[in-house]
């Protein structure tokens, strides 16, 4: 994106509120407060006070949101109605939202962001406070391109105008006047069709009106009277679109309104503006469409989830998943941003930027923190639902162990939990003794279909897998702010483990392991039995060697059996 | 609701006499028309005494006093027994728990007779609501959700209107 498609863009959303959703792609912290600042900038009405940057994060809850009861001690009274940062009064100009990652936001933030984006009105009632207001503000959120097929179909619907990077220079903010302020073109119905062909399917209709409204927009810059094919070329191109052409010739001259419409003068426009000549007569008539653009401006590129194999987390915007519930606050910490709030501070961030800054305010003395210091920490989010998967590869051979996770599965993509896979016992693991393990956010992790294509091995530390699942419980569960409630322990395995533990741990078998492997293994089995909310299974092939290993796995869990047996075997 | 907020139990979608899915429009016509109506709507709704939004005033103002009009019909519409009976045989049809879905079919075929401007309730009126008044009533998928209505539940509602078995 360069500057001048950024200072176009963020000129029309300083113009129209409806244009206020953008989502920056793979864009970080910094650029988002930059494009914040130059919105906030354009916005900006002479005479009258600067938009306020609010930032919300992964800790932002409803109580923070919305107009809330708060501790005041003001004239007697104990309580005061206090605003949400996403209140907005009729007297101050309407806020820009920074939200640094939609993914990992909480879901106070994405339930606010999928409910006043694009409404036409809010109506907030809470603990006996009543507020209405026409929603203006405008957010620029950012999120990595990988993650965006994963979010909720209608929360992206709720931002159709994407940004692609590289982020080069500083936006040119356009000056937005108050001719243009007062400008009211019309949309030809031409003009109309020709936004409907340059969007291409499954485009929502929010995402075309973002098209016509920008194409309008581009038209109020510069004060014309109609929206003319030009303003849709360019709002095209901010886009990444490849933008059609009517199927009718141009009008040579503006089209009367429709009989049931007022006519232009009556709607207020600057007499003294007369549109310009029409740029676009120099596309060629006969093509539909513009030659390819580059691959960074295709809407696939700007559009990730309507690629067919994308799969948005389901009820990804159920009230307390996936991010955290209330005031706590978990999540590994992965980044830091300005904070909006006085909660979760990263210290060594606002210390580091005090330092920094304390130079330039040539403080003497002690250090100062000022406010535009502080800053928040950034947290991955992660589910309240957990599901623990050991696969043992060496008892897969070619039996199909799938209809047996069906039903796991599914409960894991049903409550969006977080996966962790330990496999063990395949050929291509780098170390025979010894279990492998990854962690996934959902269960459409694109690792998760490869392990179980992998091919057999001839160790079976089933021991050191289950010890490694245990541990896994126990650091999700039991230990410090974890945040889930609920794990599901699904282990695929014939029980035939025949690598002790001890010799997973030292990486070399000495002597004879006769049954130490499997006793080492329901020994294990055994702990995790203890352990609570955690629902344990066994998914075992039928087999006619030690058929009863597997039971006695199950039992030692206190788990659940499921013997899937080989198409082949049935008679 | 949003189906992206999770599942609704099964007593509290009971409640809920009719469901409406929404859905966009993907025919270019039609989404031409309704950005053309839109692009319309916002150049003109913050002046309420434009040519415009009078026309709106007036076509609301006229939808209105139809449904006001229907609504006084609505306790003379009677509803004969083929009505009933066509009723009974659709909640049979698909399973339905409890007698809120039934009672829900009869009350919206005799509002859509009101609004009809008829005396009496048609097992068409029956048939034409009883999408809407069934949709959320089925025995839902693990995941909660209502399921979609397709082909087959078209012509389990026929054979049923029509009282084939």
């Amino acid at each position: 994106m360069n500057p001048a498609e950024a200072g176009d863009l963020l000129a029309c959303a300083a113009l129209d509120p409806a244009l206020g959703g953008l989502l920056f792609l793979d864009a970080g912290g910094r650029t988002l407060d930059r494009y914040a600042a130059s919105l906030a900038t354009a916005m900006t009405v002479a005479g009258e006070p600067r938009p306020a940057v609010v930032h919300l994060d992964s800790a932002s809850s409803e109580e923070e949101l919305w107009p809330h009861w708060a501790v005041a001690f003001r004239g007697g009274a104990l309580f005061a109605r206090a605003a949400g940062r996403l209140s907005e009064a009729p007297d101050a100009p309407p806020p820009v939202i920074v939200v640094p990652d939609l993914a990992r936001v909480g879901s106070a933030v994405l339930r606010a962001a999928v409910a006043t984006r694009g409404a036409d009105v809010v109506h907030v009632e809470r603990h006996g406070i009543s507020e209405r207001w026409r929603p203006a503000a405008r957010w620029v959120v950012g999120c990595a391109r990988r993650d965006v097929p994963m979010l909720s179909p209608h929360l992206l619907d709720r931002f159709p105008i994407r940004c692609a990077g590289p982020y080069r220079g500083e936006p040119e903010v356009r000056a937005v006047d108050p001719a243009a302020r007062q400008a009211r073109p019309r949309t030809p119905p031409a003009v109309v069709e020709m936004i409907a062909r340059t969007m291409p399917a499954p485009a929502s209709t929010r995402r075309c009106l973002a098209l016509a409204r920008t194409a309008r927009a581009l038209a109020r810059l510069r004060h014309g009277q109609t929206v003319r094919e030009a303003d849709v070329v360019r709002a095209a191109e901010l886009f990444g679109l490849s933008p059609a052409r009517p199927a009718s010739a141009p009008p040579a001259v503006e089209p009367a309104p429709p009989a049931r419409l007022p006519a232009a003068a009556s709607l207020g426009e600057p007499p003294s503006v007369v549109d310009g000549p029409d740029e676009l007569a120099e596309l060629p008539a006969s093509s539909e469409a513009q030659p390819a653009r580059p691959a960074d401006l295709e809407p696939a590129r700007r559009y990730p989830e309507d690629d067919e194999e994308a799969v948005p987390q389901p009820y990804a915007l159920r009230w307390g998943t996936p991010g955290p519930a209330g005031s706590r606050i978990t999540g590994t910490i992965i980044g830091h941003d300005p904070a909006g709030s006085a909660r979760d501070l990263a210290v060594v961030p606002t210390l580091l930027r005090a330092l920094r800054r304390s130079r330039l305010r040539r403080n003497a003395g002690p250090l100062r923190l000022a406010r535009d210091d502080l800053r928040q920490n950034r947290r991955e989010q992660r589910s309240r639902r957990l599901l623990v998967l050991v696969v043992d590869h060496s008892c897969r051979r070619d039996w199909d162990c799938t209809p047996g996770l069906a039903e796991h599965l599914r409960w894991a993509y049903d409550q969006a939990a977080a996966v962790s896979i330990i496999e063990l016992g395949h050929r291509g693991t780098a170390h025979d003794l010894r279990p492998e393990h990854y962690r996934a956010r959902t269960v459409i992790d694109p690792r998760l279909p490869a392990a179980f294509d992998r091919e057999p091995g001839g160790a079976t530390p089933l021991a050191a897998g289950l010890d490694q699942a245990a541990q896994e419980l126990r650091r999700s569960m039991h230990r410090g702010w974890a945040a889930v409630d609920v794990a599901r322990l699904v282990v695929v395995t014939d029980g035939r483990g025949n690598v002790p533990l001890a010799a997973s741990a030292s990486g070399r078998v000495t002597g004879p392991v006769a049954r130490q492997g499997i006793d080492d293994a329901l020994a294990i089995a055994a702990v995790i039995a203890r352990l609570q909310r955690v629902e344990a299974r066994v998914v075992a092939p039928d087999l006619q060697q030690y058929p009863t290993l597997p039971a006695e796995l199950a039992k030692a869990m206190g788990g659940r059996l499921t013997v899937v047996a080989d198409p082949a075997d049935l008679p | 609701m949003n189906p992206d907020e999770g599942p609704l139990r099964p007593q509290l979608l009971d409640r809920f006499s009719l469901v409406v899915g929404v859905e966009g429009r993907g025919d270019r016509e039609a989404r031409a028309k309704i950005l053309h109506n839109l692009l319309e709507y916002e150049l003109h709704r913050d002046d309420p005494a434009s040519p415009y939004m009078q026309v709106l005033h007036r076509e609301n103002a006229a939808k209105r006093k139809q449904l006001e009009e229907a609504r006084k019909r609505y306790r003379s519409v009677t509803v004969p027994d083929d009505a009933v009976a066509a009723c009974a045989r659709i909640a049979e049809e698909f399973h339905l728990v409890g007698h809120r879905g039934e009672m829900v079919m009869l009350r919206a075929a005799r509002a859509a007779a009101a609004r009809a401007k008829r005396r009496q309730v048609t097992v068409e009126d029956v048939r034409k609501v009883a999408k809407p008044a069934l949709v959320h009533r089925r025995p839902n998928v693990d995941s909660g959700s209502p399921r979609p209505w397709g082909n087959d539940e078209e012509k389990r509602l026929t054979a049923a209107v029509g009282g084939e078995r």
